[in-house]
């Protein structure tokens, strides 16, 4: 066939939809996949309160944390409380080097107390949590989580191993189940430290309770009685909201990449039937001629959609290569996987074939009832 | 070979009839050679499609090979198309992105059966009966029209057809390529016996021929 310059801009259609159609699915089925994935602990009937110490100097304010914790685990509703850098749904660990068989490696760090493990039911694989005993260690006890012990331990037990973190020596003393942001988020490979200063944040472990109100005011009494009028209660929240607020972003960045998504399919649906259409028309003659030769119209609609068939392989080949090479060389990672890759390539492939179906059906179809006589004149 | 009883052919549209054939009976027997001549727009070209099978009378029969064709399907019709007949056009109609030697291979595409290599050699016999042997990879613009027409006549016999239909073959040719299309006809109707019906202007070729029909207004007229 010598038509490839009438098929160019349909090749191109087709190359392009190919490569947007990939990294659609790719990129939001890994994220959709996660939803299926547990978080890695209990967030149910627990509390954030984040304060505001204002001007109040460091050792002041580590000063007050106890008093504020024990305040608040006064409160008779309160299981139990821990002062944290970390919470689920709203702040996540900060990015850290650490150095093990002389490598550096990335890794997330969670600044919390010995009581972070229970408040959130932090499920321990192996080994145990830190306790105040070890603050005083020359060491630094650290607890890794499953993610991190399965990238970057593979063939040894991480527990008892000395890493370093800024050049200070760290002993693993367990390993966590894994632990996640948020259930859209890829699980975090990372490890717990004990916290450095008073971050402000507390998270409560409440009895459970429907009465939000009550809660909220039990909470701001207790921080009331501490003492200093400095002390400014900035937000008092429970988790289960946080995580709507985060499902609802998730779900309007879903509806937004759907209706990208349907636009830019509705295009391609009607650009391509147009093109489709308008070659076909061209090809009247052509088609007059095949069954004037003894095609039935069946013949001719299994030509012009096996000539589709080959025009979407044609067009979406250089798409599935450059896809394979981007996932070889890992450039999307850690948005999607070869895993998932390979499921959006043979999707978004799956698509275009059946999408190139439906537009050049109704076009074939027309063609195989022309009256040859009729056709063939049309030249 | 091939008998038309009763036929007509009227085209309607929501104000106006037109008769393109009236009462038409014509018997052609097997491995005649016959020309049929007429003014333009007498029906000429409308007889050589029902006879083609490429258009349906509005009345009447036709029979060819003993077989009753007009209540035949659109799919029974193909087969029947692409196993007992053969067209040659005056515009050749020849598809232009296809080589010389798949234009002629194309009726075999639709016949079950028949190898890709088995197409090939016949498409190369029939290309070397009309002598052009020597252009299998070209493509029909690079031709000329006399080269042209002579690879429709070898699409046209590649499957063994029983009944030649021709409209006008030599009709854009100059005299001489004319002549020599017209001998490649006269030579398959002497020697494979094959049934030649042509339609044709000029008196020249039509002379050459065993029998001329002259039609006027949709009427055989001798």
């Amino acid at each position: 066939m010598n038509r490839k310059k009438a098929h160019f801009f349909l090749l191109l259609q087709l190359f392009v939809t190919f490569i947007v159609l990939f990294l659609c699915i790719g990129l939001n089925l890994k994220k959709f996949s996660n939803y299926f994935q547990p978080l890695g602990y209990q967030y149910e009937d627990t509390w954030l309160v984040e304060l505001d110490f204002q001007n109040m100097t460091e050792e002041k304010k580590l000063e007050y944390s106890d008093l504020i914790k024990h305040k608040l685990q006064s409160i008779k509703e309160i299981e139990m409380v821990s002062a944290t850098q970390v919470i689920p749904f709203y702040q996540w660990g900060k990015e850290e080097k650490i150095k093990h068989n002389k490598q550096v490696i990335n890794a997330l760090g969670f600044e919390v107390d010995e009581h972070y493990q229970n408040v959130l039911d932090i499920k321990l694989l192996e080994g145990r949590w830190f306790t105040v005993k070890d603050y005083a260690l020359n060491t630094i006890p650290i607890v890794i989580t499953k993610d991190l012990a399965d990238r970057d331990f593979k063939n040894e037990n991480p527990v008892g191993k000395t890493i370093l973190m800024a050049g200070k020596p760290a002993l693993i003393i367990g390993i966590s189940d894994t632990f996640k942001e948020n259930t859209a988020a890829d699980p975090s490979p990372g490890f717990f430290l004990p916290l450095q200063t008073n971050p402000g944040k507390y998270l409560l472990r409440s009895k459970s309770t429907n009465n939000f109100q009550l809660m909220e005011d039990r909470i701001r009494k207790a921080i009331t009685s501490v003492g200093p009028a400095e002390i400014l209660i900035k937000q008092n929240i429970s988790l289960t909201l946080f995580k709507k607020f985060a499902q609802k972003t998730d779900y309007i960045q879903l509806c937004i990449t759907l209706i990208v998504f349907s636009f830019l399919l509705i295009n391609v649906f009607l650009g391509i039937s147009g093109v489709f259409s308008y070659n076909l028309s061209k090809r009247k003659a052509e088609v007059g001629l095949r069954v004037i030769m003894g095609a039935s119209p069946f013949d001719i609609l299994k030509q012009f959609l096996g000539e589709s068939m080959v025009l979407t392989t044609l067009g979406i080949l250089p798409g599935v290569l450059i896809a394979v090479q981007l996932l070889i060389m890992q450039y999307l990672e850690p948005y999607t996987n070869g895993y998932y890759g390979a499921i959006s390539i043979v999707c978004a492939a799956a698509f275009l074939y059946l999408l190139m179906l439906s537009c050049a059906f109704y076009p074939s179809l027309k063609a195989a009832r022309l009256n040859p006589s009729d056709a063939l004149h049309e030249e | 070979m091939i008998q038309l009883l009763n036929i007509e052919k009227i085209y309607r549209t929501k104000t106006i009839e037109t008769t393109a054939l009236n009462n038409i009976n014509l018997n052609i027997k097997k491995g005649e050679f016959v020309a049929i001549m007429g003014p333009s727009g007498c029906g000429k070209s409308t007889l050589l499609n029902i006879m083609g099978l490429l258009d349906v009378p509005t009345a009447g029969t036709i029979t060819m090979d003993n077989q009753a064709v007009t209540s035949l399907s659109r799919k029974k019709l193909a087969v029947f198309r692409n196993l007992k007949l053969g067209f040659i056009f005056q515009s050749y109609h020849l598809i232009n992105d296809l080589s010389v030697i798949d234009n002629v291979e194309l009726p075999l595409l639709y016949r079950n059966g028949i190898s890709g290599a088995q197409r090939r050699k016949r498409a190369l016999e029939a290309l070397d009966k009309v002598g052009l042997s020597a252009r299998t990879k070209h493509y029909p613009n690079q031709l000329s029209g006399g080269q042209r027409q002579r690879v429709a006549i070898a699409r046209a016999i590649i499957g063994n057809p029983e009944i030649l239909l021709a409209d006008e073959p030599t009709g854009n040719l100059d005299s001489a390529m004319g002549e020599e299309v017209m001998s490649l006809m006269l030579h398959l109707n002497e020697t494979d016996g094959t049934t030649i019906v042509m339609v044709t202007h000029d008196e020249h070729m039509a002379k050459k021929t065993q029998r001329i029909i002259h039609f006027f207004d949709g009427q055989q007229i001798s």
